[in-house]
């Protein structure tokens, strides 16, 4: 990657999402929440001792957002919480990503049977639903101790078939093009013609559409641990909801109004920041992913 | 001097359909050679098969009858080793420069990946490799153009960079179609004069496919072969001056006589014979007689029977047409 | 001869992301009743710019900032746009280039023509549609019971080329404006088109002004020349004169380096360098980095276009340095 060609991709792809109003804040927003994750868990303590006597305070300088029904620091769970679910969502997304642009450019490449037997696996991921699948696999492992790596695992499943789908359809489309029979010609080895003809057109898509399953991988996890069907672990944001609402009472009552309230403005926080984030990409890359030049 | 490419009795039909119903038949009886080192024209309108000769000479398309030889061996029945091996002495040059050229690479490597992968060229050497070879073609200084992408090029740039591009396997024939035809009138000379001069200082043999008739006495007035195809046949072809100067064939007469002139007068007082049909022929493999026939105005029966056969007419120059020439020589 | 349209210094630029491409740069030329005038340049050059300026077709990103079009004593580009609906396509046409999709992929020829009456407002009835279509489908030398029912795809190269001529004809216009009306055809396609072109002049009376970049066409079909480099306008002379004499250093290079077939082989010679980007024109004339004259003034000044002997027209210091005469 020449110098020059890095200031090409900083200038056409990345500087966008600073001047798009939507992109630069889901991307602020995001970058709060990472930073929580990463710097925060570590500055903050986390103390998980229950302490009855301080149950359903209301925020205050000692506990920004109160205290739960455990009289634990909601604003401390928060900051813990954040790191399961952004490393859960940025690996699940990850994943996706990856396993949409290998079988995408399978796909691509490979005509004939073996290319028709990829189009039917990547219709029938595209076509069952994928947070009720999603639910009905997470339950099979639920008893099964998985690490992060393995839940994201479990989602990516749901979120690679529409990028594959996209990508063979490019690959397909670039295949046509003099330069790759030019690389023919040229006796280049099928490697080279895979990643450096066909792969290098197809990285502002992917990186573009990794930024965009952001959302729908934080959807899932968050989802998923609500419906208690992960690792428990009891920051998760969404363990946290599960508590409040079931286990909690704070809808019952006017005191826990705070504990819900801070877990599902979170919550929402975060994938709107997504939201934004994926609408400004569609605003500015839309006709240009599509297009490519 | 050796046959670099021969072509023998090449006929393609491309068959469409479902159950492969309907026929066409792009090419018939293609005998076509250009020893090493020489200089090939083929001249011939669109629809008319130019593109298919050109790619099957270049083994990007497989003829449905006929052979192939390059270098005296039969392509069509080489191991794919074999052909990996000989598949760089002959290379080919698109006729879209705008599309032969991958749009993210830098022109430095559009030219070094061939040779850092076929050749395993590195660093200094390569650079060195490189600049030569950019020099070759014109683009200098070579190094201004490194760090820049192909749409920073003009077309003539862009084709005299896919060229570059594919004397790196040091090929022995090139073969170009249509390389001109997509960039602007005053750039074209020098591209045709960049494919002489390759011809002349390495000895490359080059097949060029034209629609531009005075393209091709530019190339060939001085040495070279010219043949003019006509619904997917060979109506006439030999030396360059001799069919350009001396067309004997009817279509190539009104070929040449319909070309472009620089000159008003001349534009406004000649007369150009008109054609009973300008439609391109469709040929099937039961059509009988000479493609050309629907046209010509000097049609006897026998050319909607007989597909007429190439016959000499003098030294080096030989017409297909029942009309203009038989056995004996020209009428 | 009088003059039936007058461009003023024209001046028109494209606003795209690297900054603004400066197209057209202070156009001016006249065109005489029922004469044939060919606009020649390369890409790039600006003669697209001129039709799209003179039709009012200038794409989203074009901005017109000077000029006049005088068409029998009205300023075209200054009318409202009622009044130059009216006159346009009746009294002046635009024929596009056929190789660039301006017909229809999903509709049939007639429908074309259908659309093309009710865009200007004409109420014939079916009937006579059909039968004005025909008669100019059958002048432009195509069968109308053949062609009126096709789809474009269906249609080759030069017909296509026809059936926008035949478009362009439909409501009788005084004046035609083809845009490249021969390139991508082939050659015998190309001539037949050219022998077309001389007949329905000389059959219709009309006036024609065409943009090509082939300047042999114009040695076939003008009668007027304007050879345009970089956005200006750097000779304007009879074909005859254009030919024999060229007076511009870039003309006289483009005449040397073309491949005509009657052309001296061994004398072609390229014109050194490239055209220039119009994003950041050269100074000065926009021709000097590539002229074998270029003097120091070149470089510092554009050359205006004046006017020398027998009502020739050249924008070259050569010219206005010595031997100026003014008209």
């Amino acid at each position: 990657m020449t110098k020059e060609s890095l200031m090409n991709f900083y200038l056409d792809y990345i500087q966008p999402l600073f001047k798009n109003r939507k992109s630069l804040i889901g991307l602020i927003i995001l970058l709060i929440y990472i930073l929580m994750a990463t710097v925060g868990a570590a500055v903050i303590p986390l103390d998980m001792n229950s302490n009855f006597a301080e149950r359903y305070q209301k925020p205050s300088l000692k506990h920004p957002f109160g205290t739960d029904y455990f009289g634990v620091d909601i604003f401390q769970q928060i900051v813990h919480g954040s790191r399961a679910v952004i490393s859960l969502t940025l690996l699940a997304s990850f994943l996706a990503v990856l396993i949409g642009t290998i079988v995408g450019v399978a796909r691509g490449y490979l005509e004939g049977i073996a290319g028709k037997i990829i189009d039917v696996i990547i219709m029938v991921f595209l076509v069952i639903p994928s947070f009720p699948a999603l639910l009905i696999l997470s339950a099979i492992f639920m008893d099964k101790d998985l690490n992060v790596l393995q839940i994201a695992l479990l989602v990516a499943i749901w979120l690679w078939a529409p990028l594959a789908k996209q990508i063979s359809a490019q690959v397909l489309s670039i295949k046509t093009r003099d330069f790759i029979e030019a690389s023919k010609i040229l006796n280049m080895p099928l490697r080279y013609i895979l990643f450096n003809d066909i792969v290098k057109l197809l990285i502002p898509y992917i990186f573009i559409n990794f930024v965009m399953q952001i959302k729908g991988a934080m959807e899932f996890s968050v989802g998923l641990m609500f419906l208690g069907l992960a690792k428990f672990d009891p920051t998760h944001w969404g363990i946290m909801l599960n508590y409040a609402l079931y286990q909690a009472g704070a809808l019952y009552t006017t005191q826990g109004f705070h504990y819900l309230f801070f877990v599902i403005l979170n919550i929402v926080l975060l994938i709107y920041g997504g939201i934004l984030l994926s609408q400004g990409i569609e605003e500015i890359f839309n006709p240009r992913v599509r297009g490519n030049e | 001097m050796h046959e670099a490419i021969k072509v023998s009795n090449v006929s393609k039909v491309f068959s469409r359909g479902y159950l492969r119903k309907s026929h066409k038949l792009v090419l018939s009886g293609i005998d076509l050679k250009i020893t090493e080192g020489d200089r090939l024209v083929i001249v011939g309108e669109s629809g008319m098969g130019k593109t298919t000769l050109a790619r099957i000479m270049a083994d990007l398309e497989w003829p449905t009858e006929g052979q192939v030889l390059w270098f005296g061996q039969d392509i069509g029945r080489m191991s794919k080793k074999e052909k990996r091996l000989l598949r760089g002495s002959v290379q080919y040059v698109h006729q879209d420069p705008y599309s032969s050229l991958h749009p993210a690479k830098t022109i430095f490597n559009i030219v070094a990946d061939p040779l850092r992968y076929a050749h395993g060229l590195k660093s200094k050497d390569l650079r060195k490799r490189v600049k030569e070879l950019m020099e070759m073609v014109g683009l200098t200084p070579a190094e201004y153009f490194f760090n820049k992408y192909p749409h920073h090029l003009s077309g003539g740039g862009r084709q005299r960079l896919a060229i570059a591009r594919a004397l790196t396997t040091e090929p022995r024939v090139i073969i170009a179609d249509e390389p001109i035809s997509m960039i602007d009138m005053s750039l074209r000379a020098s591209i045709i004069k960049l494919f002489k001069d390759l011809n002349d200082q390495y000895n490359i043999a080059v097949v060029l496919v034209l629609h531009d008739i005075g393209a091709a006495k530019y190339f060939t007035y001085e040495k070279g072969e010219v043949a003019i195809l006509y619904g997917g046949k060979i109506v006439e072809k030999g030396e360059g001056t001799k069919v350009l100067d001396n067309p004997l064939h009817p279509y190539t007469r009104v070929l040449i006589n319909s070309s472009p002139v620089a000159d008003p007068e001349l534009a406004r007082n000649r007369q150009v014979e008109q054609l009973r049909s300008y439609a391109v022929p469709i040929r099937t493999p039961d059509s009988k007689g000479c493609p050309f026939a629907h046209a010509c105005n000097y049609y006897i029966e026998k050319c909607l029977e007989r597909d007429p056969q190439l016959v000499p007419v003098e030294q080096n120059h030989e017409i297909a047409c029942h009309v203009f020439c038989n056995r004996d020589g020209v009428i | 001869m009088n003059s039936l349209i007058k461009v003023e210094n024209l001046r028109a630029v494209y606003l795209v992301r690297e900054g603004t491409i400066k197209a057209a740069d202070g156009i001016s030329f006249d065109v005489q009743e029922n004469s044939v005038t060919a606009i020649v340049g390369e890409s790039a050059s600006g003669k697209s710019t001129i039709i799209e300026a003179m039709t009012r077709t200038l794409p989203p990103n074009g901005r017109l900032l000077e000029g006049k079009v005088l068409y029998k004593g009205k300023d075209l580009l200054a009318l409202k746009k009622e009044e130059f609906r009216r006159i346009k396509w009746k009294e002046i046409a635009l024929v596009p280039q056929a190789a660039q999709q301006s017909l229809n992929p999903t509709m049939k020829i007639i429908d074309h023509f259908k659309d093309t009456i009710e865009a200007h407002r004409i109420n014939w009835s079916h009937d006579q549609l059909i039968q004005k279509a025909s008669e100019k489908l059958e002048m432009v030398r195509l069968n109308p019971d053949a062609v009126l029912y096709s789809y474009p795809m269906q249609l080759s190269g030069g017909m296509k080329q026809r059936v926008l001529i035949a478009l362009a004809l439909l409501l009788d216009p005084e004046v035609l404006i083809l845009d490249e009306p021969t390139s991508a055809l082939d050659v015998l396609t190309q001539a037949y088109i050219v022998q077309l072109l001389k007949e329905l002049k000389k059959k219709l009376n009309i006036t024609l002004i065409f943009v090509t970049h082939d300047i042999a066409i114009a040695a076939e079909l003008a009668d007027k020349v304007a050879v345009i480099y970089a956005g200006n306008i750097v000779e304007y002379n009879s074909v005859f004169r254009i030919f024999k004499n060229p007076l511009h250093p870039y003309t006289k290079g483009l005449l040397g380096s073309i491949m005509a077939i009657n052309a001296d082989m061994s004398k072609i010679k390229p014109i050194p360098g490239a055209p220039p980007s119009l994003l950041t024109p050269p100074s000065g004339c926009r021709f000097h980095p590539r002229c074998e004259h270029a003097m120091d003034i070149c470089k510092k000044e554009k050359p205006p276009l004046i006017t020398v002997e027998d009502g020739a027209q050249v924008a070259c210091h050569l010219y206005s340095q010595g031997g100026r005469k003014d008209a």
